[in-house]
């Protein structure tokens, strides 16, 4: 130990310790000398003796610091300190390959921080790998939860310690005499928080009493809504709100930062569920975890969990018909799977770029590396060995992928703030974390030094086969094996090529989408147009017929508000989706492509208020929905998939939404609207459009236009509401763009995404091209100046380059294709593939390899000869 | 090799050696060669470039330790010291020296 503290003290102190040992020695010396001089010798002699007798001053020195710091070391030291020098004195080229790595290493490090935080990062719970998720899966596939009385059954698992069940959904809480306000509620049980391993961060936790049926109303806060609603009052405990109209005291705030489940604002126990005694056993809507045990595996929980869900099955044949209970550690819910070929896929465009930037960096290290020969050739005929060359070359390397890897990482800091603000609140989960973590940087630094390597070692093995001899001629400039270097900077070329080609066929695909949904949504204008939300509380509007009363109430109201020109009300907005439901067609089978199709209830002014005209027929009317009336419109995709002819007239049948409802009663379709975009995924698809009257959602879209201030419009808008039913909050108020905007945001932050790093591979290619055609021109001068000497063209001239350059671009856009074929199997995107995507992706890299061109192209034809024949012949 | 270099001695034993003769007080570096060469009566000189990385060894082995201290004539000179270590070292390495040396003479001395 003391040894290497020792050592790490002459590293601090090396100057300091050199001077001392060469004074010693010069001490020496002089004793020596005196001796000598005493002996009888003259002065002269004497120094020249001991010099002699004495040996190497310099050897001795040498020896003396090679036993503090291992000559290894200090050759590396020696190389980094020479690499350092040769970047500092060429600044372009160090800043382009940097620039190149910092890129590829950033967009490698951006994708994988995500999908570390998607897929990696265990749920930030104590002990996640003891603790377990239970529910139900049906024969067709569909996962669901337990029951109120499976949940209770299963409270008697021996190999489970604590059970919680949880159950998210949305309240409406308010002050007295304060407009409500729509906020994410969680139901859990008493033992929930303790089994996960927090506690509120003020006041107390539910315990079992507060968890009966029939207890005093009580809620924990979310910090959130503590900050927004108390002011972070520290005296919030003991306060009263009106969560969903009944009065509830407020008994603790959790800590910031928590919204277990998923983005919980407030929790309540779950004895407060209403109808949760009732539950049916069919009624599975409860999420359930537990903690296993101290002596219980896993594997010992799901056999004693699933034996008690074979006993269900036999006592309870109805309720448990077609059902399997599933048993899963509680990451393997929550997280992403890290298998599943998107997020594969995904990780492995981080890895495509940065492949791209080191093949990049290794032409440019090639087309280099013929300025180093003669240094090579005089270092080798001094006596270094291969081994030392490569060495030191290599050391260069590092050092510029360890400037690109800090380049890269400061770059990937903000590609993953970016996309942390791309996720809209809404639908984030509290655990999705993007902080760079142990793995993050692992994997950084396995890729940095990996990259030294990949781009490195061959320029290295290149440059230091140098024949010496015939380098340190004149013209050494055919030192460097001509054909086998041409060679392998061809195959950079192919492998950057047929990568960026990937990369495009993607964004073709992503792209041809986004635009098509763009140009979609431009049917209607949406600048007039505000949105919200409205969910009427299920159990004081349990009926349709109730809700459908408080819609049109609603509607009366606000026909009377001078400010707003027109509003409708609908069960889902434009891009927002909508139930999916089997159709029958009076008097023909359905077409394939109308055999599931998304059904929107809307109110009869739903057209009229977008500003969207009918193609054909006309819209409902007031009394659209009921008997006499049962009238349905369709858009133009349903019609134009309708066989036959005119779908005006025609009547349909919806199925229920489970097999247990009885279907729709026959509809007569009455107009055909435009292909308005409806699902948030798809471009435009077949839409059938209902009365409201016909199935009042639970759920309500209000769109009204409003000519003035949105802000005002909204209030207006809740004042109405407030007055029929004051627990009735409005929520998710946007401008029409922001909704359409935010119901799309994964496509299009997929598309900024891909765009973005098809850009930079790209980019990367056409500077790689450029320095291959560049530097091919600077070598071949004296060759195109005889030719030009002779008498030939300056066309021709041209062509000689760019033949080359294209024939690179060939095999490379033919390794592409390839390439592409192999990612589409592998990681089934087939759309990529299309030939017209594949075309122009393919035209795209040739315009740019093109432009790269055409640059060294134009400074070839204007080679002087006289110049070019001086130079080099 | 030739003058520089005392005759084949077995690794490790220049150390012993100069630990041996740091037994009585400090010493420089000088003053060790010239110790080694008058007791060994010419046999073992040591040169610089054997002497020095010899010292520099112990040094990082923390055997002995060394300060500046002015010389005979007034000069600036490192002299060098035992540690407690070194002391302990120099016990074991002569042992096991002259066990080696005592294997050595049986093989040579067995006709």
């Amino acid at each position: 130990m003391g040894e290497w503290l020792r050592r790490a003290l002459y590293l601090l102190r090396h100057r300091q310790i050199r001077d001392e040992l060469a004074e010693e020695i010069a001490f020496h010396r002089a004793m020596k000398e005196r001796e000598l001089t005493g002996s009888g010798l003259a002065p002269g002699d004497a120094a020249r003796e001991a010099q002699r007798a004495l040996g190497n001053d310099l050897l001795a020195r040498d020896r003396a610091r090679d036993v503090w710091i291992a000559p290894r070391i200090q050759d590396l030291a020696q190389d980094l300190r020479f690499a350092a020098r040769l970047f500092v004195k060429e600044p372009g080229f160090t800043a382009v390959a940097v620039l190149a790595l910092g890129l590829g290493i950033g967009v490698n490090n951006t994708l994988f921080t995500i999908f570390n935080a998607f897929c990696l990062k265990a749920v930030p719970i104590v002990a996640p790998d003891r603790v377990i998720y239970v529910g139900t899966q049906t024969v067709d596939g569909r996962g669901r939860g337990l029951s109120f009385p499976e949940f209770q059954d299963l409270l008697a698992t021996r190999r489970v310690a604590a059970l919680a069940a949880f159950s998210d959904s949305a309240a409406s809480v308010r002050d007295e005499g304060r407009a409500a306000e729509r906020v994410r509620r969680t139901h859990i049980s008493a033992p929930g928080f303790g089994l996960i391993g927090e506690a509120p961060a003020i006041g107390r936790d539910f315990t079992e009493e507060d968890d009966r049926p029939g207890a005093p109303p009580v809620a924990i806060l979310g910090a959130s809504l503590w900050r927004s609603r108390h002011g972070s009052d520290p005296a919030v405990v003991g306060r009263t709100l009106i969560v969903d109209g009944v009065v509830t005291s407020v008994i603790g705030v959790m800590r910031d930062g928590l919204g277990f489940p998923h983005s919980a604002e407030i929790w309540q126990p779950l004895g407060a569920m209403p109808g949760l005694a009732a539950q049916p056993r069919h009624a599975r809507t409860l999420e359930v975890i537990g903690r296993l045990a101290d002596d219980a595996s896993g594997d010992s929980a799901r056999a004693e969990i699933e034996a008690a869900g074979q006993r269900w099955a036999s006592d309870h044949r109805a309720a448990n018909e077609g059902v399997r209970v599933t048993v899963v550690p509680i990451n393997e819910r929550y997280m992403q799977s890290p298998t599943h070929p998107a997020w594969i896929a995904f990780a492995l465009t981080g890895l495509l770029t940065v492949i791209i930037a080191c093949a990049n960096v290794a032409n440019l290290l090639l087309a280099r590396a013929v300025t180093r020969t003669r240094e090579i050739a005089v270092r080798t005929s001094l006596g270094a060995t291969r081994v030392r060359v490569v060495r030191q070359l290599l050391a260069e390397s590092s050092l510029l992928a360890l400037a690109g890897g800090f380049l890269g990482f400061i770059l990937s800091l903000a590609g993953v703030r970016a996309m942390d603000r791309a996720i809209p609140a809404a639908v984030r989960s509290y655990r999705l974390d993007f902080s760079m973590d142990g793995a993050v940087f692992s994997v950084l630094a396995v890729v940095c030094l990996s990259t030294a390597f990949l781009f490195g070692l061959v320029p290295a093995l290149q440059v230091s086969n140098a024949r010496a001899a015939d380098a340190l001629k004149e013209s050494g400039r055919t030192a460097i094996g001509g054909v086998r270097v041409r060679r392998w900077t061809t195959a950079f070329l192919v492998v950057e090529f047929a990568l960026t080609l990937i990369l495009l066929a993607g964004v073709g695909d992503t792209l041809a989408g986004y635009l098509e949904r763009r140009r979609a949504d431009r049917l209607f204008d949406p600048s007039p147009l505000l949105t919200m939300m409205i969910t009427p509380a299920a159990q004081r509007y349990p009926a349709p017929e109730q809700r459908m009363n408080l819609y049109e109430r609603l509607g009366e109201r606000l026909s009377d508000v001078g400010a707003l020109s027109a509003w409708t009300l609908a069960s889902a907005l434009p891009a927002g989706g909508g139930a999916m439901r089997a159709i029958e067609i009076d008097g023909a089978p359905a077409p394939r492509a109308l055999r599931d199709v998304r059904v929107v209830s809307v109110s009869d002014t739903y057209f009229s208020t977008l500003g969207v005209q009918l193609l054909a027929g006309r819209p409902f009317t007031t009394a659209g929905g009921s008997t006499g009336s049962l009238n349905a419109v369709v858009n133009e995709r349903f019609a134009a998939a309708f066989t036959g002819n005119d779908v005006l007239g025609r009547r349909i049948r919806l199925a229920g939404p489970s097999a247990a409802t009885p279907p729709s009663p026959w509809l007569t379709i009455v107009g055909v609207a435009p292909g308005v975009r409806q699902s948030p995924r798809i471009e435009v698809e077949p839409v059938v459009y209902l009365p409201l009257r016909m199935d009042p959602p639970a759920t309500a879209a209000l769109i009204v236009r409003t000519p003035s201030d949105p802000a005002a419009s909204a209030r207006l808008v809740r004042e109405e509401l407030r007055a029929l039913d004051p627990d009735l909050p409005i929520y998710r108020v946007l401008p029409m763009d922001d909704a359409i905007a935010e119901a799309s945001w994964n496509a299009r932050v997929s598309a900024t995404a891909i765009t973005t790093i098809s850009i930079i591979a790209l980019c990367l290619s056409l500077v790689g091209l450029y320095a291959v055609t560049a530097h091919a021109v600077a070598q071949r001068t004296p060759e195109l100046g005889v030719r030009i000497a002779l008498g030939a063209s300056g066309s021709r001239i041209g062509w000689l380059v760019l033949r080359r350059a294209l024939g690179q671009l060939a095999l490379g856009l033919a390794a592409g294709l390839v390439c592409t074929l192999a990612w589409s199997r592998l990681f089934r995107t087939s759309v990529w593939f299309e030939p017209l995507n594949l075309a122009g992706g393919m035209l795209v890299v040739v315009v740019v390899a093109m432009a790269a061109c055409l640059v060294p192209a134009r400074r070839a034809m204007r080679v002087d000869p006289v110049l070019a024949l001086r130079n080099g012949v | 090799m030739g003058a520089n270099e005392p005759p084949d001695l077995l690794p490790g034993t220049l150390e012993l050696l100069i630990l041996k003769s740091l037994v009585r007080g400090e010493v420089h570096g000088y003053g060790i060669a010239q110790h080694l060469r008058t007791v060994s009566d010419d046999v073992l000189v040591v040169g610089e470039s054997s002497l020095y990385p010899a010292l520099q060894r112990l040094l990082v082995k923390g055997l002995v330790k060394a300060s500046w201290g002015a010389s005979e004539n007034n000069r600036r000179a490192r002299y060098y010291a035992l540690t407690a270590a070194g002391r302990r070292h120099l016990a074991a390495e002569r042992k096991a020296f002259d066990h080696l040396i005592l294997a050595i003479h049986k093989v040579l001395d067995t006709a």
